[in-house]
């Protein structure tokens, strides 16, 4: 388990239960700051003393105060540190559920983690930490859609032409035919058998002709 | 040179029927203008008044275009006597009638006075030319009414005298030229006295008065003391009626020779022409009286042919040129037109283009204005409220003897605060819209139902402006939190296409909803409202809730 780790967020509460649970996950050295800036500082002197952090546990935003902060958010602090310290780990643990967001820090930035600040939160940071331990990446259930990729919504012109010839009441195999037959492919009975599996699932259809009653109703064919 | 044009202009007045001083004035100034001011008077060949003529159009031209007037109507009178010498009659009075019209627009003075007598003379002369007798005298007698001088008066009653001369109306032709008589012993002109006083005496001669001979002498003796050659000529011609009238045609003779000699040597063919004239119609031999008769009359004849024909060809010209010149009016009152209309489709339609502009603007800044104080409510209540919520919702985990009832509720507030700030809250549809609307769809997939696109990867958003990408973003979060609270449908599709409008089909399998809105749906047709879009919505109970949004 990690033996160095940062924790950067401004609420006394949310800190003292980050730090209950760190504790139970034994970690010896837990420093806790409340701001950006102080990590910042935290962090290199670390590496300067050779002893450095190996787990950032941030939040994104901080309230401002009487000091005048040059990281003023968790986002412009992730961002210079993975670009001066690309082998401390970082985890987010924020408020914030936009997928744009969550997309931009784990792609652009390389977030390790990224924990929606819930009722679960807790549970969902210490799940987090023992995944990038294990060199793995963790996103909160709220967020999890953000890596997903990007088709997975969006019906094809070839998914419709599977549901039209079904609705002929074409077979599996007389479609695949079909297909061969005007040089659609993939064409293989297979991967007809695979796709109207998955619009079934899309469409939470229960068999075939439930499926083409659904599509019916909703216009598409 | 203007002094020496008015000088000359007037002169001109009295040189009708040979009746003239010698002309006082030297032509020695070598410029053109003097040559040609000659060569009206003197023509040498049948070219030259057609030179002085165009000559003078184009100094008319070049003075009318100099705002000069004053020149303008002295080279139009000199025009105009030129026309009459050609024989253009019509155009000569036509010429002389603009004068007069500049001539009535400049205020009264000498020069008026005397340019305006010295037209209406000219008038005279032109009508008299075309036996216009009646309007001749209604001229002459309105020069008469502005003459100031004796010289003039006498002048225009003698050309009044030749007229009654002419028309036989001797009794009041003697009253002119006793008029003119009186006038010009005022005046103390030798040659016009002599004028007066011949004429007075051959018209006396013809009434039989007393003493008609002797005035007639008296005329011939002045005469040759002024050597007036063409008054001389006149005398002896006048004598040789008389004579011929008394019936002693050897003194007729004699006197018909007389005159003969004197327009040799005048050396003008028209004189020379009049004195052969005489001289046949005084033959004894009455083959060749006939003859003469009869050449005269139809030379006579021939010149009211004449005068009839140059009267219509001139009515032609003018009709032409009236035509013409509509012509060109009515197309510059077209083309104005057209300009002016062009101009008024142009201004309405600015001012219509301007004033949809700015409504437009003033929509779009509401409506901005709106999207951003909603932005800045949803940052506050996320920053502030539900942050606060959450820190609440942490210390009462942290507490051994927390109340599990009572964190569960505060979840709830918590998640509906969070709600309220991502529906009003600030979204960035510059970078990737695509991308936004996909995760907020994707939001809504879960387990208990399926959310599906068709073509959303189709459209392309940069055409799209930003504030009615910000509204299709606000009507679909709606559309969909009231799908996800009210509708118990497991499917939803969500359709895009792009024409020349961009259309999103939202249909899902619900139990459909009563269409009398809830506040979400009014929220989505307000917002579609204020940017000119249209959405449709449609439900039926257990058959699935539709809306059709058209931007």
């Amino acid at each position: 388990m990690f033996t160095k780790v940062l924790v950067s967020e401004d609420m006394d509460d949310i800190n003292k239960g980050i730090y209950t649970m760190l504790n139970e996950l034994s970690i010896p050295t837990i420093h806790q700051v409340q701001y950006c800036d102080d990590a910042y500082l935290k962090i290199k002197k670390a590496v300067l003393d050779d002893t450095p952090y190996q787990l950032l546990i941030t939040d994104l935003s901080f309230k401002l105060d009487h000091r005048e902060q040059k990281f003023e958010s968790g986002e412009t602090l992730v961002k210079t540190i993975n670009q001066q310290y690309p082998n401390l780990k970082i985890i987010v643990y924020s408020i914030e559920d936009r997928l744009q967001k969550v997309r931009t820090l784990m792609n652009n930035y390389h977030v390790n983690a990224y924990v929606c600040k819930s009722r679960r939160g807790l549970l969902e940071l210490s799940k987090a930490i023992e995944k990038v331990y294990n060199n793995e990446s963790y996103l909160s259930p709220e967020v999890a859609n953000a890596l997903s990729p990007k088709t997975d919504l969006e019906i094809d012109s070839y998914d419709i032409e599977l549901l039209v010839q079904l609705s002929k009441g074409l077979s599996q195999e007389e479609i695949s035919i079909h297909l061969k037959d005007n040089n659609v492919s993939p064409s293989s009975l297979s991967s007809v058998e695979k796709r109207l599996n998955k619009l079934r699932i899309q469409f939470r259809a229960n068999n075939a002709i439930h499926l083409v009653a659904i599509v019916k109703d909703l216009g598409l064919i | 040179m203007k002094q020496l044009l008015i000088s000359f202009l007037f002169f001109v007045v009295c040189n009708n029927y040979g009746y003239c001083k010698n002309r006082p004035i030297s032509y020695q100034t070598g410029d053109s203008l003097s040559y040609y001011y000659y060569l009206v008077d003197n023509p040498k060949t049948s070219s030259s008044l057609t030179k002085a003529y165009v000559f003078f159009n184009k100094q008319i031209d070049k003075s009318l275009e100099q705002k000069d007037t004053i020149s303008s109507i002295n080279y139009l009178r000199l025009k105009a006597i030129i026309q009459n010498k050609l024989g253009d009659y019509y155009g000569s009075e036509t010429t002389a009638v603009r004068a007069l019209d500049l001539v009535e627009h400049l205020p009264v003075n000498d020069f008026t006075q005397e340019s305006k007598m010295g037209i209406f003379n000219q008038l005279g002369r032109i009508n008299s030319e075309l036996l216009n007798y009646e309007t001749a005298l209604e001229y002459y007698n309105k020069a008469l009414s502005i003459a100031q001088k004796p010289i003039t008066a006498s002048i225009i009653r003698n050309n009044i005298g030749l007229i009654y001369l002419e028309q036989l109306n001797y009794e009041k032709a003697e009253k002119e030229f006793l008029s003119a008589y009186k006038n010009s012993l005022l005046s103390d002109d030798k040659k016009e006295k002599a004028r007066a006083l011949d004429n007075l005496g051959y018209v006396q001669h013809k009434l039989n008065r007393e003493a008609s001979l002797e005035k007639l002498n008296e005329a011939l003796k002045m005469r040759v003391e002024i050597e007036d050659n063409d008054g001389i000529y006149s005398s002896y011609k006048n004598l040789s009626q008389y004579h011929k009238d008394k019936n002693d045609l050897d003194k007729a003779s004699s006197y018909a020779n007389k005159a003969y000699l004197a327009a040799k040597k005048l050396n003008s063919a028209s004189y020379i022409e009049d004195a052969l004239s005489n001289i046949i119609s005084l033959s004894p031999d009455p083959k060749t009286l006939e003859y003469k008769k009869l050449k005269d009359s139809i030379e006579s004849a021939k010149q009211i042919a004449e005068n009839k024909y140059a009267l219509i060809k001139f009515n032609y010209l003018k009709q032409e040129q009236i035509a013409n010149e509509n012509k060109i009016l009515q197309e510059k009152e077209k083309a104005n037109r057209v300009f002016y209309q062009a101009l008024g489709v142009l201004i309405l339609t600015t001012s219509f283009f301007l004033y949809f502009l700015l409504k437009s603007k003033h929509r779009k800044d509401k409506i901005q204005i709106v999207y951003n104080t909603e932005s800045s409510i949803s940052k506050k209540i996320h920053d502030e409220l539900a942050n606060d919520m959450y820190y609440a919702m942490a210390k009462l985990q942290n507490d051994p003897n927390n109340n599990e009832d009572l964190l569960n509720d505060l979840e709830k507030i918590y998640i509906k605060t969070r709600d309220i700030s991502k529906g009003i809250g600030e979204i960035d549809v510059e970078t990737n819209f695509q991308e936004l609307l996909y995760d907020l769809l994707i939001n809504y997939n879960s387990e208990q139902v399926s959310i599906i696109t068709k073509n959303l990867n189709d459209i392309d958003w940069n055409t799209v402006e930003q504030l009615k990408k910000e509204t299709i973003y606000r009507i679909l979060q709606e559309l969909m939190t009231n799908m996800r609270k009210h509708s118990k449908a497991t499917v939803v599709l969500v359709s895009f296409s792009q024409n020349n409008k961009l259309v999103i089909d939202y249909k899902d399998n619900g139990i459909g909803c009563n269409l009398k809105k809830s506040g979400g749906l009014q929220n989505a047709e307000n917002r579609i409202k204020s940017i000119n879009g249209t959405i449709i919505f449609e439900s039926k109970k257990d058959n699935g809730f539709k809306a059709k949004i058209t931007i």
